[in-house]
């Protein structure tokens, strides 16, 4: 944390995302089901994030609350400059219209059945008030640019799921949206289906400069972003960030590092095979160094069962 | 572009492309939903117009069975010479002239108008009559009377001339005469009547000869007319109806002779005495309302009380006579408390109707609340979604509104009686849809967090909790007031008008939401006890039907069926009381099974007394008195009775009016008294004023002294204040004689055994032809027929209701059954898990219907003034019969099976694997 001037710069100051501690309870049937616990995430302007957890650790309700669906129970959650606890009704409509665009798992889900694909792609662009041949223009510029303008006729059921959801990312791009929030986007998906999908993603990320999140359970999709989140029991507990290096004979390769976050709290989430692996449970001993932190078992028996477990794998 | 067309465009933007191509899709969604609104506009078209030609036909009735009475009658003397009186030959003009300064009501109840003038009776000898009567001491009373336009146009001459051109000014005055008067004093043509006496029989005055005289110049006879025609002749009857009678000193032959006006002009000068003209206005039952009918009274009482609103062209006077506001005189309250048991129906079906719509405005919602939820992800505002939605209801409620008139046309329902049903029914259509979509959608893209902080999650809930107990107390509140208005302010109170009665109509529907807010708190503390009972059972169906069991019952369709069952038991009940008041009252008008007025003896009481099935019989005589009561008299019907009278009085049925065991006993003692004050038995209201045991009665010219030995109630059959004595006893003490001429019969055979003796002239009143008549009139039978309308219009909402719940959980039910048939579950298992779903709900509103249809009965019995439909004196006790239970019952089982076998219709093309794929959406 750093002071500019004489103003304490907030967290995420200039990040296009920022989840700071965000909590979301829901209540059904009068049981309380606690789906964030205090997430924070930082996604920069430009940026194309996957978000991958386990099922119910979270990731679907991140996204809702991040699209402006729906609202967090405590914390704070701003994205464009929008701070997602105050927006007033009006307020949110805008957000939904002007600032993000997005796209369900179920390909039916994204596309109203009884309108033709050109239809489906004007109508956000018609709730914005858009005048009619500007979104025809627009509209076969989107399709186009996700190989569907030959579709431009054909209502949803008469095209396969990756077309569908081809269609989805234009609709979604439709009234130029800094953020796209794409919820497995190609969970219905053939491995080349979706990579045809997650194409259309990419290139709104970099020939639009739309921002893009992504949340998957696919690997091949995690994989081939920038940065990948990962989210546990309704926290970010670590990422993985992706580079591009240059070896010597002029080789691309990619590179992958995988970091434990740090909250604002100074908590940080130790990968479970970390903790097996050296038997670390209920306390463990830290110990601060010039330019580390050591984690050691906090008890003689941790130690001895952590060193036991090394001499059998030997 | 301005922000202003910017915020126009979105709010419109795609809006007439998705109503085009979703109405599209959901076809035949929007037609069923349709076609539920047309029914319901239609019956809310056709309840309040059923309910004005009730009252209406009620109100044609009453001037129906009165008769002429209702006329309206205009006296005035006709004279010549003087402006005090009309001219003989201007009276026809003054009966177009007085029709126009009387008021507005009762000029258009007016359907033809008739006058007739007749002269002072004139009393002629044998010997002024030539040719010469055939009885040297026969007479002629010649009634002259003044022939009009009218009635010359209706008379056929048989023989000799008519009147046309026969005015003499020196001669005889040339009259005509019918053929019966001809036949009944032997005048013919030419026959010259001198009339030399007035009318009393005296000597005309020196001075007046010479003596006027009447020639015979044509014998008429009348022309048939039209049965609508008002009959130039009804106060000039005697023309038609010549008399023949003898006195003392011979026969008197009373004929009535037509003549011309300026005649009668001459007549008058010569006899130095008036006519007198009786102007008729007829009322025409057809054209009678009931507001016209109750106008039309107000107005005819208010010209009884001053005449002198009318004065003709020539300031005349009239005296006028009138039996409508009589007639008309029960009628309002007969009315009020038909209209106010035919608005409970109606509200009845109009609350079910409004709940029904609801429902199947909800199916619709169910088929689009995800489409509008991507509308709203997608930028649409809730206001272009409350547009668009709007719209397309507006436009199909103008089109369900377009069929409903049409049939309505082809029914000849129109005009529109009341608007305000159908107002009701049409905002429900027009606004059920959008709000719950409205609604649908905002819980479903802008759901509620829970807080982290926990007193706001109590504050939360208190306030849920606190609003849902405020609209419970706002129902319970509603039911009060409406029943403490409707009790305290009865049907006398009622406004003015006829045509539904909010306060009657809103009573039951706001008892039927009391009722179901009841349910809904009893289901919330036995279906958990209920599911817990099911888990107990052993396999599969114990936990899933739990699991059902488990789920919040829906208010609405629980509303629409108990309405729906609370109006058909609480029609039922009234309906069933109603009857049984009938026949109770039935019991009181007659005072016996059969009743003979008059033409019997006491041998012919004796022979039906012995008949089989009768179990007594008694004579009886009554004649008007009167009774000294204190220093004055009171006029009285004194009942002789025979001995029989109090065995008669112990076969009487226990019903609260009619003699007891106790009166039977004091009647005894009237027997067997030859001297000293006649035993007599008074009415209670006669014995309050009497000071003294013994009083005096007076029977025509003989005085009576009674000894009052008991009093009674009034007694079945008699009005008024009346005195009982027997009959051999009254005998003893009277000189006129007296004997039976009257009886009274109980048994089944009673009927049978009066028809089978010779009453010569007597009138037959039987207790099952009293009721049949009291049911056949327009006002009894037509709040029956109501009823029954009600009730079938009732059972078919309750079907869509029922239908509309089934077909909004079939989804949920479809996948639920093909997930259990993935775990081998047989198909047929949904027929159980389709019971589990709709059981509650039935049994709810089943037991909730019935507890407020029978308590809504019993709780504004004494306010809906059913007396005035039985007949009886005061309102019929409550009758509950089991048939209506059960009616409801077995309405409720044919409801469900034909929900379930609409269902199994409908998702019969349902595949296990499409439905898991899909979430079972239809």
């Amino acid at each position: 944390m750093t002071l500019t001037g004489d103003r304490r710069a907030e967290y995420g100051d200039d990040a296009l995302i920022v989840c700071d501690n965000v909590v979301r309870i829901y209540q059904t049937e009068g049981i309380e089901v606690q789906a964030l616990q205090g997430l924070d995430l930082l996604v920069n302007e430009g940026e194309m994030v996957a978000i991958v957890g386990a099922s119910g650790s979270g990731k679907s309700t991140l996204l809702g609350i991040l699209s402006g669906l729906d609202v967090p129970s405590a914390g704070r959650a701003r994205v464009a400059g929008r701070d997602l606890m105050q927006l007033s009704a009006a307020d949110r409509l805008a957000y939904r219209r002007e600032v993000v665009g997005f796209i369900w798992q179920q390909t039916a889900r994204n596309l109203l059945p009884y309108l033709s694909v050109a239809e489906n792609v004007e109508l956000p662009m018609a709730f914005a008030g858009v005048r009619r041949r500007e979104r025809k223009q627009r509209a076969h510029d989107l399709l186009d640019s996700v190989s569907m303008s030959s579709r431009l006729d054909r209502r949803p059921a008469e095209l396969s799921g990756g077309e569908q959801q081809r269609v989805a990312v234009a609709v979604a791009l439709a009234n130029r949206p800094k953020v796209l929030f794409a919820d497995e986007p190609t969970g219905e998906l053939d491995a080349a289906t979706g990579d045809e999908v997650f194409a259309a993603l990419r290139a709104a990320n970099t020939d639009l400069g739309t921002t893009v999140v992504i949340v998957t359970h696919d690997a091949e999709v995690s994989g081939q972003v920038q940065r990948t989140v990962a989210i546990r029991d309704g926290r970010t507990s670590s990422e993985v960030v992706r580079r591009t290096e240059t070896s010597d004979e002029g080789h691309a390769r990619v590179v992958a590092e995988e970091f434990v976050l740090l909250d604002r709290a100074g908590r940080l989430q130790l990968p479970v095979g970390y903790r097996a692996s050296l038997g670390l449970r209920d306390r463990v001993r830290l110990e601060l160094e010039a330019d580390h932190i050591g984690v050691w078992p906090g008890t003689a028996a941790a130690v001895d069962a952590a060193e036991s477990d090394e001499g059998g794998r030997a | 572009m301005t922000a202003a067309s910017a915020r126009w465009r979105s709010l419109v933007g795609g809006g007439l492309l998705l109503v085009r191509r979703r109405a599209g899709r959901d076809a035949s969604t929007l037609l069923a939903w349709m076609m539920t609104v047309s029914f319901t506009m239609l019956v809310a078209i056709a309840g309040p117009a059923y309910l004005a030609r009730t009252v209406d036909a009620g109100a044609r009735e009453v001037i129906e069975t009165a008769g002429e009475t209702t006329d309206l009658l205009l006296e005035t003397p006709v004279g010549v010479g003087s402006p005090s009186f009309v001219e003989p030959g201007a009276i026809e003009a003054e009966v177009i002239t007085a029709r126009e300064d009387l008021p507005r009501e009762i000029s258009r109840s007016i359907s033809g108008s008739s006058v007739a003038v007749t002269g002072p009776r004139l009393l002629v000898g044998a010997a002024d009559v030539a040719p010469a009567l055939a009885g040297v001491d026969d007479r002629l009373r010649l009634a002259p009377l003044l022939a009009t336009s009218a009635m010359e146009t209706g008379l056929s001459v048989v023989d000799g001339a008519g009147l046309d051109g026969s005015v003499a000014s020196g001669g005889p005055i040339p009259v005509l005469i019918s053929t019966d008067a001809a036949a009944v004093s032997a005048l013919g043509v030419g026959s010259v009547v001198s009339l030399p006496l007035s009318d009393t029989g005296a000597p005309r005055e020196a001075g007046t000869s010479p003596p006027l005289q009447v020639e015979v110049v044509g014998i008429v006879e009348q022309l048939a007319t039209g049965p609508r025609m008002v009959s130039p002749w009804t106060d000039a009857e005697e023309f038609w109806e010549p008399s023949d009678f003898a006195d003392g000193d011979g026969s008197i032959f009373g004929i009535a002779v037509l003549m011309a006006p300026e005649s009668v002009a001459r007549l008058i000068r010569s006899q130095g005495s008036t006519f007198t003209a009786v102007i008729r206005y007829s009322s025409d039952p057809a054209g009678f309302t009931s507001r016209s009918l109750s106008d039309a009274a107000e107005q005819t009482r208010r010209l009884l009380a001053n005449s002198a609103v009318l004065e003709g062209s020539g300031g005349w006077t009239f005296q006028i006579a009138s039996g409508l506001p009589d007639a008309a005189a029960a009628y309002p309250d007969s009315a009020r408390a038909a209209l106010a048991q035919l608005s409970i129906v109606i509200a009845g079906v109009i609350g079910a109707a409004a709940a029904v719509l609801v429902l199947a405005s909800g199916l619709v919602v169910g088929r689009r609340v995800r489409d509008t939820v991507l509308e709203r992800a997608r930028g649409s505002s809730m206001g272009a979604i409350v547009l668009r939605t709007g719209a397309e209801s507006i436009i199909l409620a103008a089109l369900a509104f377009g069929i409903a008139l049409g049939i309505a046309g082809i029914l000849g329902l129109l005009p529109v009686v009341d608007v305000v049903p159908l107002i009701v029914v049409t905002g429900v259509a027009v606004i059920a849809g959008t709000v719950q979509l409205a609604v649908s959608v905002r819980a479903a893209s802008s759901p509620s967090p829970v807080s982290v902080d926990r007193r706001e999650v109590v504050r939360r809930a208190t306030a849920k909790r606190i609003a849902r107990l405020s609209v419970e107390a706002a129902v319970l509140l509603l039911a009060v007031g409406a029943a403490v208005a409707l009790l305290s302010r009865g049907l006398a109170e009622q406004s003015a008008g006829f045509g539904v009665d909010p306060l009657a109509a809103a009573g039951p529907l706001a008892i039927a939401a009391v009722a179901t807010v009841i349910m809904v708190r009893a289901c919330v503390i036995l279906l958990p006890l209920a599911a817990a009972a099911a888990l107990r059972v052993r396999g599969v169906a114990g936990p899933i039907v739990a699991s059902r069991l488990g789920r919040r019952i829906e208010v609405v369709p629980l509303a629409a069926v108990t309405i729906a069952v609370a109006l058909v038991v609480g029609t039922g009940v009234l309906s069933s009381t109603v009857r049984a008041g009938q026949v109770d009252a039935a019991w009181l008008a007659v005072g016996a099974d059969v009743r003979v007025d008059g033409g019997v003896d006491s041998d012919t009481v004796d022979s039906v007394a012995q008949e089989d099935g009768v179990t007594a019989a008694s004579g009886y005589s009554a004649r008007s008195g009167q009774l000294e009561v204190a220093s004055n008299t009171a006029r009285v019907t004194v009942i002789a009775v025979d001995a029989g009278y109090p065995a008669l009085l112990e076969a009487l049925p226990d019903i609260e009016g009619l003699p007891d065991a106790d009166v039977a006993t004091a009647f005894r003692g009237l027997v067997g008294t030859t001297v000293g004050p006649l035993p007599a038995i008074v009415d209670s209201g006669s014995a309050a004023r009497l000071v003294e045991d013994e009083t005096v009665v007076t029977i025509g010219d003989d005085d009576v002294r009674v000894r009052i030995i008991g009093t009674v109630p009034t007694q079945p059959g008699v009005e008024g204040s009346s005195v009982y004595v027997d009959v051999d006893a009254l005998a003893d003490r009277v000189s006129v004689s007296v004997g039976v001429d009257s009886l009274v019969a109980i048994g089944l055979g009673a009927g049978a055994a009066v028809a089978s003796i010779d009453s010569d002239g007597g009138t037959v009143l039987t207790r099952e032809g009293w009721v049949d008549d009291r049911r056949r009139s327009a006002l009894i039978s037509g709040v029956d027929r109501g009823m029954s309308a009600g009730t079938v219009i009732l059972a078919v909402l309750a079907l869509l209701a029922v239908v509309s719940f089934a077909l909004a959980g079939s989804a949920n039910r479809a996948r639920t059954i093909a997930l259990l048939r993935t775990l081998g579950v047989r198909p047929r298992f949904g027929v159980l898990l389709s019971l589990v779903d709709q059981l509650p709900l039935l049994a709810a509103s089943l037991v909730g219907g019935i507890l407020a249809g029978v308590g809504a009965a019993a709780l504004f019995l004494p306010a809906l003034g059913l007396e005035f439909l039985t007949g009886g004196r005061s309102a019929p006790p409550l009758s509950i019969p089991p048939e209506v239970i059960g009616l409801a019952c077995g309405g409720i089982l044919v409801v469900f099976v034909l929900g379930t076998l609409i269902e199994v219709v409908l998702r019969r093309r349902d595949r296990v694997s499409d439905t898991i794929r899909v979430g079972g959406a239809s």
